[in-house]
């Protein structure tokens, strides 16, 4: 049970963290002092990976729990992104692209009061786009040149937080390495998708900003895959345990308005500096020139591995 | 224990896909026999009370691991059998796993770089499947693909290059294998504890049960070295089995054990270790630099002293596993000893071009040897004694679909 208990350590964690960062125990109306009376009013609702939820639950006490949607967008400039738009003068190469994929997997999505505290958001199990700490965003609809993906949408993350007044937002891309090196045919979705699975690389395409241009004759796709490279196994164990360049940039944003805000992916500033016409971008491999500039733009510094999020430009909150 | 999870994942994957809900309908019911087929396995068909597995291990062999969440069965082996010889597993239909993995030449195709179903050339040349149930690691060069449950989704799905062609494609593959009258019965008796035996899940455990059962060990060397049979070896293999095993040409360093390979593990063997070699084949800048696309293990880790590693392949049954290396390019095994006598490759021109021995991440016991001619004919000798005839045409390994 290696994976299941540090991932349960690491839900029991962030709650404890969540407990002593409120240390107004009493003080606020939110926080309960304990009494497990009643269903805890933020359990995950699924009756599957809902650890974090039940825990959730149990820090809540009588808190009131509230129903969360975070509303995010995809935008090339001012356009929205989907497979059926053209966008012109992108990249280095003023390339006109049409959409082949945007997908991308957030984890670990928290909200901030404001005193500073974070608050874990408890994301619905609904088997579908949402399991444990882990959410699917999906700008893909399968048409036109989105070949690898399908009709669903998916542009919200959705959970329950205590009650309570929430004036950021915190979110990591990817999936957590306690999930991310599963068997792709055994895992729940929807980390089983096989499109957003380095099979050989035994872990998930994170972020998938897949384009092409029409050169006349022919075309060029150009690929943003984002991943945690550098992996490596324990042979006692059979499984991954750690990765030089994990490749979870966090994202955080003040201002953030709960039911109103809107948080932004662009992709302009992504691609700003790729040759969308005559590269075929970055797979997170070693050795690529590539994959600099959108590293770059996601927060991470491609050379080293190390978070960046001064850098990032690609995420914002309207 | 990570097994025991992947185990809760899947039955709550099969609770939530909403494809997964249609029934199978009556062909799944009927208890269909299924003819032939299910008596190769030697333990009864579908409805059978399942039996303890025998591994029906060769002379010196240890018993493989498996784990635990896909236990090893007749029925199983004989699903993963179906499966690994089924066309349908590709998207284009063109390719099964058995098209660039003979059993004639001990699960590889005699191609420098194997041919996915698209056309595209893998950077690879396909390995053999003999004994690979034994492998710490899959492929090539992967620290971090761990067992043929999972190695089985690289092919099918994999996109770099695409192989079969399945990615996305899992709906279309579980009405294809739906569709095929044969399989019904064969995946209930397989997988009769889940309520949806046509899943995913199945087919990769399914060919990862096949696979365990490659095992290849009674061939001449063994019959001599296990088997006690002092006349199955000829001199001349018996002098070659030497020079093998000698300082002067170090080839047991890596090569080594009852697979020839140092990274092995199976029941009982509580540490098992994942190693990678530079063999000093290329050296392209003078700085270790392999060809692009055929960088191992580097690729994977991007540590520089990883440029050029590989695992160890297995040397059973080599004579009939041309070309050699990880890209085919030693066409012989008289190229293979000239690679190794030299301490590393040198290729006098072209884009490759480089001294091998130089390579600053060789391993160490890449030394180089003078062989005279008899003394080479000799390895050859030991080279040829380790082909498996027996593996190489065993019915039970064979395409079970009729043609």
């Amino acid at each position: 049970m290696k994976t299941l208990a540090s991932f349960g350590l690491v839900a029991v964690l962030s709650l404890a963290a969540c407990g002593d960062d409120t240390t107004s125990q009493g003080g606020s109306p939110a926080t309960g002092g304990g009494g497990n009376g009643g269903d805890p009013p933020v359990a995950g609702n699924g009756g599957d990976g809902g650890q974090g939820g039940v825990e959730q639950g149990g820090s809540g006490g009588g808190a009131e729990a509230q129903s969360i949607t975070i509303d995010f967008e995809a935008r090339v400039g001012a356009e929205a992104a989907n497979c059926s738009g053209s966008y012109g003068s992108l990249g280095a190469e003023d390339a006109t692209v049409q959409l082949k994929d945007l997908r991308f997997y957030v984890h670990d999505v928290r909200l901030v009061d404001g005193e500073d505290n974070e608050v874990p958001l408890a994301l619905e199990q609904d088997g579908l786009w949402q399991v444990d700490n882990v959410a699917l965003l999906d700008f893909e609809d399968g048409t036109n040149g989105c070949v690898d993906g399908n009709a669903e949408l998916r542009s919200t993350v959705v959970g329950q937080v205590p009650a309570g007044d929430y004036v950021g937002v915190r979110f990591k891309l990817g999936v957590p390495l306690e999930m991310n090196h599963e068997d792709v045919a055994t895992s729940p979705s929807p980390l089983n998708i096989t499109t957003l699975f380095w099979d050989w690389g035994f872990g998930h395409i994170f972020f998938a900003a897949v384009t092409t241009a029409d050169l006349g004759k022919g075309s060029n796709d150009h690929f943003v895959h984002l991943g945690s490279t550098g992996c490596t196994g324990d042979p006692e164990l059979a499984e991954v345990v750690a990765c030089t360049s994990p490749n979870r940039p966090e994202f955080a944003f003040n201002g953030f308005a709960v039911g109103s805000s809107v948080i932004v992916l662009d992709l302009e500033p992504l691609l700003a500096q790729s040759n969308l016409e005559s590269e075929i971008g970055c797979h997170s491999f070693p050795d690529t020139a590539a994959c600099a500039a959108p590293f770059t733009a996601l927060g991470i510094d491609y050379a080293s591995g190390a978070m960046t999020p001064e850098t990032q430009t690609v995420f914002s909150i309207e | 224990m990570r097994l025991a999870l992947a185990g809760s994942a899947a039955l709550a994957l099969i609770g939530c896909d909403p494809e997964s809900i249609s029934p199978l309908g009556g062909e799944a019911s009927g208890g269909a026999p299924l003819g032939g087929a299910a008596a190769i396995g030697g333990a009864g068909g579908a409805g059978a009370e399942p039996e303890a597995w025998q591994w029906n291990l060769p002379a010196g062999f240890p018993t493989p691991k498996v784990p635990e969440d896909n236990p090893m069965s007749a029925a199983k082996v004989e699903l993963g059998r179906h499966l690994f010889y089924d066309k349908r597993l590709s998207k284009n239909g063109t390719e099964a796993c058995a098209s660039c993995h003979l059993q004639a030449l001990a699960f590889t195709d005699g191609l420098a770089h194997a041919v996915g179903s698209t056309g595209e050339l893998h950077p690879r040349s396909s390995m053999s499947l003999a004994n690979v149930g034994y492998s710490v690691a899959l492929t090539w060069a992967n620290p971090v693909l761990f067992q043929l449950e999972t190695q089985a989704a690289v092919p099918i799905f994999g996109t770099m290059p695409i192989e079969l062609g399945m990615d996305g494609e899992e709906d279309l593959l579980i009405e294809r294998l739906e569709a095929e009258p044969t399989y019904p019965s064969l995946f209930a008796a397989a997988f009769p504890e889940e309520s949806q035996p046509i899943s995913i899940a199945s087919v990769t455990r399914a060919l990862a049960t096949f696979q365990r059962t490659l095992l290849s060990g009674n061939s001449a060397f063994d019959r001599y070295t296990y088997g006690g049979d002092a006349s199955a070896l000829s001199d001349s293999a018996k002098r070659g089995l030497d020079l093998f095993n000698s300082e002067r040409l170090e080839c047991f360093h890596c090569h080594v054990g009852f697979n020839f390979q140092d990274s092995v593990t199976f029941e009982g063997q509580a540490f098992p270790q994942l190693k990678f070699h530079n063999t000093g084949l290329y050296n392209i800048d003078g700085n270790g630099a392999y060809p692009a696309g055929g960088e191992g293990l580097y690729a994977m880790t991007g540590v520089p002293e990883d440029m050029g590693r590989f695992r160890v392949p297995t040397l059973r049954n080599i004579a009939v596993t041309a070309p050699y290396m990880h890209d085919g390019s030693a066409a012989t095994l008289d190229d293979v000893i000239d690679h190794y006598a030299a301490a590393g490759r040198t290729i006098e021109s072209g884009p490759n071009a480089g001294v091998g021995a130089d390579n600053p991440f060789k391993s160490n016991f890449i030394i180089g040897f003078e062989l005279t001619p008899d003394e080479r004919a000799d390895v050859h000798a030991f080279f040829e004694s380790l082909t498996d005839e027996g593996f190489l045409t065993n019915p039970a390994f064979a395409d079970p679909w009729p043609r």
